[in-house]
Order: C-alpha cells, then structure tokens, then sequence
C-alpha cells in the first residue's frame, strides 16, 4: 500500500512537472524539464528490499539527489531534460509537444492505474471489516 | 494540495487567451490610420511576450504574459494622395502609411495560439482526470 500512495504522489508531481513544459511550449530560452523517474524508481527499490529484510510493512525511502522524503511529503526537483537543442526554433526552446503529449498519457494512466490499484485495496480492507463478501 | 497542479495549466490557458487577444486586435486595426486621440499615427503591431511562472502557481511553474510591445518593422506605405493620412512632405508625399501588421503573420500566429491552447486544455483535462482518480479512493 505505502509502494501505491508513494507512487501516487510522485506522479503527480511528475505531472507538475509535464504540464509546466505544456505550458511553456512557446516561452523563449525555457528549457524542458523531467521528473526523475530514474532515481525515484531506485530509492523505491532499495527501501522494499530493505523492507522485504527487516519484514517492516512501512517503507522509508532515502532522500536522492533530486526526490527528498521530509516530514512534509515528497519534494521532487525537476531535471534537465534529455532534449535535443531544436536547431529549428529561433527562441532556444527545446519543448516537443509530441513528447509532452506522449508523456502527459502514459502518466494519466500510469496514475489512474495505481489509484485503481490502491482502491482494491482498500475495498479489500472493507470486506475484512465487514466479514462478508459483497 | 492536489488541486492546485491546475494552476499551472490554467495559467498558460489564460496567457493563451492574452495573445489570443493581441492577434485579434492586431487583425482588427489593420487599416488603422489614426490613433485613440484622432492623430495620423497608425496602429503599430503589438506582440505579447511570454516569460515562464506565473504569480500565484508554487514551484515557480506556469507561464504569464510579461509585456505587451509594440513592433518596430516600418509600416506599409501606400501611394493614396487623396487620403486625409496621406503624407503632406518630404520623399513619402501622396503615400499613406498603414500599420505594420500582415494577415499572414497574424494568421499563423492565431493557428499556433489555438494548438497551444488546446495542448494546455487536454493537459487540464488529464489533471482532472488525475484528481478525480485520487478522490475515487473514498469508496
């Protein structure tokens, strides 16, 4: 459950992160940004290895570079994106609203995925409380 | 706060409709001649310029509109003696001058305004989508 809401919200935030870009497309010199899925995905890993070891049901997730796990959620500094330099575009923006786009999807439905997810769970929970099957 | 993630493509939606705005005003004063005071000044081209965050949207995201400025290219000169605009001296004589703004420029400006707009709304619509995932959980 704490892998799902995790997840949640670091999609959402990788959704910031894509709807900044969208919102740039025709802003001189801006650069894209881009979650950094990379090293989300490691701490991820490493803390349910850890976990999977000491048999503890929460995770803690080290704090990376660009992810930082505090007190108050989950902050995550976007990263240059691995753009070519539109050599087309006189204003140095290198945003492609092909790839934003793409990425805007897979990350809806990455996210409508996990909360679907998340929710089973929960009903599962709920069948546990009750003691009976709906 | 989930919600405010709207912030961001909202704002670009409402820079959008700005430059939106300017096109259409620049479309609608092509044949200007004189300004808000009745001088033989034409209308000059006016280009709204972006710069990225916008007020009020954390993390610095989003995109407003910075400035409003006018175009320095010449307008278009056309030999019409008869025009109370018309040039009275010098090498112009005869020539009325015309605002420097071009259908076709204005034209393409308009396409690419809509694309952006419509890009921003389908990210809106996915963050929508996003936030009613979240508030599916409370069954």
């Amino acid at each position: 459950m704490d892998v799902l809401t995790k997840s949640l919200t670091f999609l959402e935030q990788r959704h910031r992160i894509i709807a900044d870009n969208i919102a740039n497309i025709n802003t001189p010199f801006f650069k894209a940004k881009e979650a950094p899925l990379d090293e989300f995905r490691k701490s991820l890993a490493d803390a349910l290895r850890a976990a999977g070891k000491t048999g503890a049901s929460a995770l803690t997730l080290r704090s990376t570079e660009h992810v930082s796990f505090g007190p108050d959620g989950m902050a995550v500094t976007p990263v240059k994106a691995n753009a070519p330099d539109a050599v087309l575009r006189h204003d140095q923006n290198n945003v492609s609203l092909e790839r934003e786009m793409a990425a805007l999807a897979e990350n809806t439905l990455l996210y409508r995925t996990l909360s679907d997810l998340l929710r089973k769970q929960f009903m599962m929970l709920q069948t546990a409380v009750k003691e009976r099957v709906e | 706060m989930m919600f405010d993630m709207l912030d961001i493509s909202a704002s670009a939606l409402a820079a959008y409709r700005v430059r939106m705005d300017v096109i259409a005003n620049n479309v609608a004063n092509i044949m200007t001649t004189r300004n808000a005071q009745g001088q033989s000044i034409p209308y000059r081209r006016r280009v709204a310029l972006f710069s990225s965050g916008a007020p009020g949207v954390v993390g610095g995201s989003g995109v407003r509109v910075s400035q409003i400025i006018e175009d320095p290219a010449p307008f278009r000169k056309v030999y019409d003696p008869d025009h109370p605009d018309a040039v009275k001296s010098g090498p112009d004589k005869g020539c009325v001058n015309y605002p420097n703004v071009s259908d076709e420029v204005e034209m393409v400006d308009m396409i690419a305004a809509t694309r952006a707009y419509q890009a921003n709304v389908t990210a809106y619509e996915a963050g929508k989508s996003l936030i009613a995932a979240a508030l599916r959980l409370i069954v």
